[in-house]
């Protein structure tokens, strides 16, 4: 019995929606039903369809393709709009003398499927053109994703070129065969040679600019050692030397490891030319202002010291003068005028004395006892001023104190001379207070004098300046005082009322701990 | 391009591909190329080489089957019989769903005719022209492949638009 009549046609259908049967006369006897949908109702086979495969052996023959049943054939569909193809086999049937095509469209995008008015429901379930439709359809999305990501990617890399090509340095990386990956625009600027070493290492790039080989092979050297050992490297390359255009770049290469543990070389190159010569510029006027300041130095302690010595020749001869008993009053009064005057000047000449100590020894370090210090510079300065003042000293001392007692010196004599100066004149009155821990040590000291006038309170630290019709001295005082305190890395502060007087705090670091450190060392 | 660097080294290679004035250095093996480049290499072969056009071919058919069909299709052929003669079944669809694959190539057309158990009649069908010696080569690569021995006798050649040659394959 022949399939074409019986009732397993019908499962055979749904596996095979297009199938056709011919018969000898190679006349369609029957068409599956997705193949009527889109060949209506053709009945002769060389009307409806052309071979593509096999092609060149076969013949519209019935038995030409008996011949070639065991192939697999594909058909192409003639009379329709759409280029759709069948691919399939033919078996024959020999009870009934017929040929059955079994296949389904070969399909091989999804353009082929469009406008065929063919759906899923047209195909077997098992059918590969639906796998092969989805599967088409995934890896457009996947190359449209890449394409994305490759445009992505060129985007970022035009980017970051760019960027580097208008960095105003060389850019330059090298690969683990120290062979050149990048080089940006500022280091090579002729695009065709920029090009052209890409992929080349330092030697190549060497002979063909005719550089010196041996020193380039001294420099692939070292750059090996940075990529076997991470070791950083840097040298400095001289153009056109000798010249008005002699420019110096200062190269540095260093070893960069990629997430995926690639080793690079990563190079930059700064035109230091100007650097170079700014450098040169203001080593040579060091050089200079520090010979000037050496012999300003050796003129202020020449000048200090010549002048210091007749000046007291001169108060010794008063001295001599002042003990005549034949001296008339008048003659008294102007010899005492010329012993004060002698004494101003020579505090002067002590005060400039001070500064340029200040300016020119180093900061020394050593123990001091600091309430003794306050005392004896306060006895001093008031037999050289000879006034009455009431005088108190309060301590809190919890630990040695070390400091330069040169500065510290200056800092006291500063402090109590204008004390006891500006003091009260009826009831004169100076308090001073020592705070010492291991960090800092604080000196307060306070008049009851005339005080400070606002106008005159930020002035009164400037060189030569004097604030007061009592000032006496050569306006050097303060400005020396804040000097040697910036001189110890102290710090200080004042208040001041005008008619109930000043107070002054300074706060020096103590440098006990270094001297900790030393014992310790020991 | 293997074939005659393996055979007559790679100088032999490049002198005949910059005889034949091919500018690939090397081929791909996906890639589908000018029949005019294969023909020309050929000849220029046959000239540097000193080795007639078809003993070149069938040389190159034996060394495709045995060296690159194996390499690169190797589990393709296992899968497709056990025996030279079941190769020879499938041989018609091996080049057939190579053109699924590859719509724009025209490989060549096969049809086996059964004379007994032991012999056949294997029609070949071309667009090519002159590449039957080629065939002669690949049936005794194959032939080669799975140790059988045969006899291979070239009983028709037909030319007209295409090439039909027709071999009887006995085995031994």
């Amino acid at each position: 019995m022949s399939l074409l009549f019986s009732p397993e046609l019908e499962q055979l259908e749904k596996l095979f929606p297009f199938f056709f049967v011919l018969d000898r006369k190679l006349q369609i006897v029957k068409k599956g039903h997705s193949l009527k949908k889109i060949s209506g109702n053709e009945t002769y086979f060389k009307e409806q369809f052309s071979f593509v495969r096999p092609l060149l052996g076969i013949k519209y023959e019935f038995s030409s393709i008996q011949k070639f049943q065991e192939q697999v054939f594909v058909l192409k569909m003639l009379g329709i709009e759409n280029k759709i193809e069948l691919k399939g086999q033919f078996i024959y049937e020999e009870p009934s003398d017929l040929l059955y095509f079994w296949g389904s469209p070969y399909i091989r995008s999804e353009k082929d499927f469009e406008n065929t008015g063919l759906q899923i429901k047209d195909f077997a379930v098992f059918d590969w053109n639906l796998s092969f439709l989805q599967l088409n359809n995934f890896l457009r999305i996947e190359r449209e994703d890449k394409e994305k990501l490759k445009y992505q990617f060129e985007r970022q890399k035009n980017f970051y070129e760019l960027l580097f090509d208008h960095i105003p340095m060389d850019v330059a990386i090298l690969d683990s065969e120290l062979k050149y990956v990048f080089i940006n625009r500022s280091a090579i600027k002729n695009a065709e040679l920029r090009n052209w070493v890409r992929g080349k290492t330092y030697m190549d790039y060497a002979r063909y600019r005719n550089l010196d080989l041996e020193i380039a092979q001294q420099r692939e050297d070292n750059f090996r050692k940075i990529i076997e050992n991470g070791e950083e490297f840097f040298y400095e390359d001289t153009y056109f030397k000798g010249t008005a255009q002699e420019k110096t770049i200062y190269r540095n290469m260093m070893p960069y490891i990629s997430h995926n543990g690639e080793k690079y070389i990563l190079a930059y190159g700064i035109d230091i030319t100007m650097v170079r010569k700014a450098s040169e510029e203001i080593f040579n006027k060091n050089r200079e202002l520090n010979k000037l300041n050496l012999e300003l130095d050796g003129l202020v302690y020449s000048v200090t010291h010549d002048i210091r010595s007749p000046l007291h020749a001169v108060l010794g001869l008063i001295g001599v003068i002042e003990k005549e008993e034949q001296l008339n009053p008048q003659t008294e009064e102007y010899v005492s005028l010329i012993r004060s005057s002698i004494s101003r000047l020579d505090q002067t000449i002590n005060m400039i004395f001070d500064y340029s100590k200040n300016a020119r020894t180093k900061v020394q370090s050593l123990e001091i006892e600091l309430e003794e210090l306050v005392r004896t510079v306060f006895a001093h300065n008031l037999k050289e001023l000879k006034r009455k003042i009431n005088f108190n000293i309060t301590k809190k001392i919890n630990s040695k104190f070390y400091s330069d007692p040169q500065r510290i010196r200056i800092i006291l004599n500063s402090l109590l001379s204008n004390a006891i100066i500006f003091s009260n004149e009826k009831e004169a009155l100076v308090e001073v207070s020592i705070d010492i821990d291991n960090e800092h040590c604080e000196i307060e000291v306070a008049d009851n004098g005339e005080g400070i006038q606002p106008k005159h309170q930020d002035l009164i630290f400037e060189m030569f300046y004097r604030g007061s019709k009592k000032s006496i001295g050569s306006g050097l005082g303060l400005f020396i005082f804040k000097e040697a305190v910036e001189k110890l890395k102290g710090s200080l502060t004042f208040t001041s009322n005008p008619n109930q007087g000043s107070n002054f705090i300074v706060k020096l670091p103590n440098d006990l701990c270094s001297h900790e450190k030393e014992i310790h060392s020991n | 391009m293997g074939h005659v660097s393996d055979s007559f080294g790679n100088e032999a290679w490049e002198r005949l591909r910059i005889k034949a004035g091919v500018v690939d250095e090397f081929f791909l093996s996906n890639k589908i190329y000018e029949d005019q480049i294969t023909f020309d290499l050929v000849a220029a072969a046959s000239e540097i080489l000193s080795v007639d056009v078809d003993t070149l071919l069938r040389s190159f058919g034996k060394y495709w089957v045995l060296k690159i069909a194996k390499e690169k299709y190797g589990k393709l052929m296992e899968y497709a019989g056990n025996n030279f003669i079941e190769f020879m079944d499938q041989l018609p669809n091996f080049h057939s769903r190579v053109m699924l694959l590859y719509p724009e190539i025209i490989p060549p057309e096969f049809l086996k005719e059964r004379i007994d158990d032991k012999s056949f009649l294997l029609h070949y069908y071309s667009k090519r022209i002159g590449l039957g010696s080629f065939m002669t080569g690949l049936i005794e690569g194959l032939a080669q492949m799975y140790n059988a021995e045969c006899e291979i006798e070239q009983v028709a050649n037909e030319i007209t638009e295409i090439s039909h040659i027709v071999y009887k394959v006995t085995l031994k």
